[in-house]
């Protein structure tokens, strides 16, 4: 997310800033820790003094930051997590770019059913909010079809304690086994339970993508990951194409990847709203024009929030690691992977 | 109403006195304004955003 805003935010800049401003970005690390974030947001907003919070990461983590945010009047745009609670309209001052962990799970869930035919699923999950959102979003989409999970088992974050949760999948054996957890944690269970049962194996946006198919170290092929923005290789959409452009002027060495992309997507929301301003820039001014534009076309890719809908994008895209360990977008499930 | 913007990077002692002031007391025509809103993150040249993230993880 860092690296696509500040694509994004070099890339105005070269060109002039907005109203003749310069963006900048402060980022700091708070370790995938709640009271990290804690600290990290309430340093950002009363220390460093920002105007509004980006690209915050995790489910967590933002549902700690985001009342700090809400309180100080600040705007907290496009958190990088689909957690349910931010996508309620009573948030003012919150502006998510991308579709929800629900309808991940739900696309999930549909594809299986009707491209596979598959009724045993079962669900890996982060023993916290992350987790406990995935885990509600397929069991909701399964009820849906009458069904249920057939087992599911948490890990604690940040412990790479996947090993018993492992052993309990393989145990099971089911036909499908959804993960939502950090990209370690789930690239570990997919070579764990590889080794003895071969299920279709999900996963959400939050793994990100490249980084996932190295770290399952040829274990990769077959598994799948709804993502939120569009392929980043494909630079037939426009902002896409611009994004392959900002990337290798800002740093030649970095490959355009799926988190980068929804970063740099973050970047250009935010500056959307900062040039509908003009000179005169309130944070008011800046929550107004993003809530209440309607669509947003950031050159191919539209958002569009309206007085119920602090959500931009309900996209959600079907990609597969193939044989050759490389992304690929699919429309459908298919077992040759 | 009238209102008064200060990029925090620009504020002066006697701003600030300024808003403590009319914060304090409400006391409007003194200094022509009757809010003083303080815009922090912004100023004549620059516009700083902030972000909470994780640094060798998944973003």
């Amino acid at each position: 997310m860092r690296l696509g805003i500040k694509v994004a935010f070099y890339e105005v800049n070269q060109a002039g800033g907005v109203h003749g401003r310069r963006l900048e970005l402060k980022t700091m690390d708070d370790s995938y820790e709640t009271d990290y974030a804690l600290h990290t947001t309430r340093r950002l907003i009363e220390k460093v003094g920002v105007f509004a919070l980006i690209g915050a990461v995790g489910t967590p983590m933002t549902r700690v930051s985001s009342p700090l945010a809400h309180e100080a009047g600040v705007p907290f745009l496009a958190p990088f997590t689909g957690a349910e609670f931010l996508r309620d309209p009573g948030l003012h001052n919150v502006v998510n770019l991308r579709a929800s962990y629900y309808q991940e799970t739900e696309e999930m869930i549909a594809r299986l059913t009707e491209d596979l035919g598959v009724s045993r699923v079962a669900v890996f999950y982060q023993d916290d909010s992350f987790g406990a959102n995935g885990l509600e979003g397929v069991r909701r989409a399964l009820e849906l079809r009458g069904l249920e999970p057939v087992g599911a088992w948490d890990y604690q974050r940040n412990s790479g304690a996947v090993r018993q949760a492992a052993s309990s999948l393989v145990e099971l054996d089911p036909e499908a086994v959804v993960l939502i957890g950090t990209q370690d944690a789930v690239a570990s269970t997919i070579k764990l339970v590889s080794r003895d049962i071969r299920p279709v194996f999900m996963t959400v946006s939050f793994v990100g993508g490249t980084a996932l198919a190295k770290a399952v170290e040829g274990h990769g092929r077959g598994v799948y990951v709804t993502q939120v923005v569009p392929f980043p290789e494909d630079a037939s959409l426009p902002v896409v194409a611009d994004y392959h452009a900002a990337l290798a002027r800002y740093d030649p060495s970095e490959e355009p990847g799926f988190v980068s992309l929804e970063g740099y997507l973050a970047g250009r929301l935010a500056i959307f709203g900062l040039e509908a301003c003009g000179r005169e820039l309130s944070r008011e001014c800046f929550m107004d024009s993003l809530n209440t534009t309607g669509v947003i076309d950031l050159d191919g890719f539209q958002l569009k929030f309206g007085p119920n809908d602090n959500q931009g994008s309900d996209s959600v895209f079907l990609t597969v690691v193939g044989a050759d360990g490389e992304y690929r977008q699919v429309d459908r499930l298919d077992r040759q992977y | 109403m009238k209102l008064l913007r200060v990029p925090l990077s620009n504020l002066t002692p006697s701003l600030v006195g300024a808003a403590v002031m009319v914060a304090a007391t409400g006391v409007a025509c003194a200094c022509a304004t009757d809010q003083v809103e303080i815009l922090s993150g912004v100023s004549d040249d620059h516009i700083l955003f902030g972000q909470s993230a994780v640094f060798s993880g998944p973003a």
